[in-house]
């Protein structure tokens, strides 16, 4: 995908650049990158601010969380207003290098397509991923801390969300800005963590991890299906879904 | 192997935890037999809720509760995989290590 930066804040994003920015200027650039991202998926672009301390339980959460994703309402016509990407603030605050930011920014952006693509699922590439993807987000929705966190990161609207971030990650960095001074050192780092997190997976889940994690979703959601049709829906059921709480 | 009182672990989870019902419900069908080693332990916390100290292969539960940010059925999970013979030497360091990693959300 060619996200369509101007020059300039193309320019912010190499690790030189990203230094002599303030805190406010690096938002600012994950906002447009998130405006270009909207535009080229035809979505309205989320409202995009730091994640503070004060959002989360304790300063040891905030520290291991990189983001969030809030959808927002739907309104009495029926229009589902922006949702907020959040990034942690400490990410922002990072003068030395701007790549974890930004991948964390294309991780709260897939979660906003994703929101998109079960509120328009004939957008989707196949009706099975439509289909999946809604069953993730509106019922199924696993969380690490009442699930398990493998089933949170093998999730498929996780997965998704981490393998599309790393790939438009290394699009903009490899790519686009060929390799700035760092980014092949961050991109190991980030591979590690990765292959780290299929290892645990597997080790808890079996070799098939995915397919756990994608038959617990649909588990989760049909089961909740059935409660709603004898109970009616739960009044706080979008609880589930606020990504990078999941607390 | 210790098979876990279901009915008994869903009144916890759903009154204690916060977990909604179905939540719980789904908890508990993937929770595994617990190795005997771990027994008193998961006994003990049915009857009282007290997390008595125990390690397993120099892991201790509540440090694994505190830096994985989980509660104790999950931790004891994660010390009981370790227990698993299926797992090998290599295997059960590389998952003592992820434990005392903290897990990354986003």
């Amino acid at each position: 995908m060619d996200i369509k930066l101007s020059p300039q804040q193309r320019e912010n994003l190499r690790p030189e650049n990203w230094q002599t920015l303030s805190t406010a200027e690096r938002l600012d650039t994950l906002k447009a990158l998130e405006t270009s991202l909207a535009a080229e998926e035809g979505r309205s672009p989320s409202n995009v601010v730091a994640l503070e301390p004060e959002h989360c339980r304790s300063q040891e959460e905030w520290a291991h969380t990189r983001g969030a994703y809030y959808p927002g309402e739907i309104t009495d016509d029926g229009i589902r207003q922006s949702g907020t990407i959040a990034v942690n603030s400490g990410l922002l605050e990072d003068s030395q290098q701007p790549y974890m930011a930004t991948e964390t920014l294309y991780h709260e952006a897939r979660h906003a397509h994703q929101r998109h693509i079960a509120d328009h699922p004939e957008l989707a590439e196949s009706s099975e991923q439509a289909h999946l993807t809604e069953m993730n987000i509106e019922r199924g929705y696993l969380t690490p801390n009442e699930d398990s966190y493998e089933l949170y990161t093998m999730q498929p609207v996780e997965r998704d969300a981490v393998l599309t971030a790393r790939e438009r990650t290394d699009e903009l960095f490899s790519d686009q800005l060929q390799s700035p001074e760092g980014y092949a050192e961050y991109k190991n780092l980030r591979e590690d963590e990765i292959a780290t997190q299929e290892a645990r997976a597997e080790r808890m889940l079996g070799p098939k991890y995915e397919d756990v994690a994608k038959e617990t979703v649909i588990e989760k959601h049909n089961m909740a299906m059935e409660y709603e049709q004898l109970q009616g829906p739960e009044p706080d059921r979008d609880r589930d879904y606020y990504h990078g709480h999941g607390y | 192997m210790f098979v876990i009182d279901q009915e008994k672990t869903r009144k916890i989870l759903v009154d204690e935890y916060g977990y909604k019902p179905i939540n719980a419900d789904l908890f508990l069908k993937r929770f595994p037999p617990i190795h005997d080693e771990l027994a008193d332990v998961v006994a003990t916390w049915l009857d009282s809720r007290e997390i008595q100290d125990i390690s397993i292969g120099g892991l201790a539960l509540k440090d694994v509760m505190q830096i994985q940010r989980c509660h104790f059925l999950i931790a004891i999970q994660y010390l009981n995989r370790l227990l698993d013979e299926d797992l090998s030497p290599k295997e059960k360091e590389a998952h003592i290590q992820s434990l005392r990693t903290p897990p990354v959300i986003w």
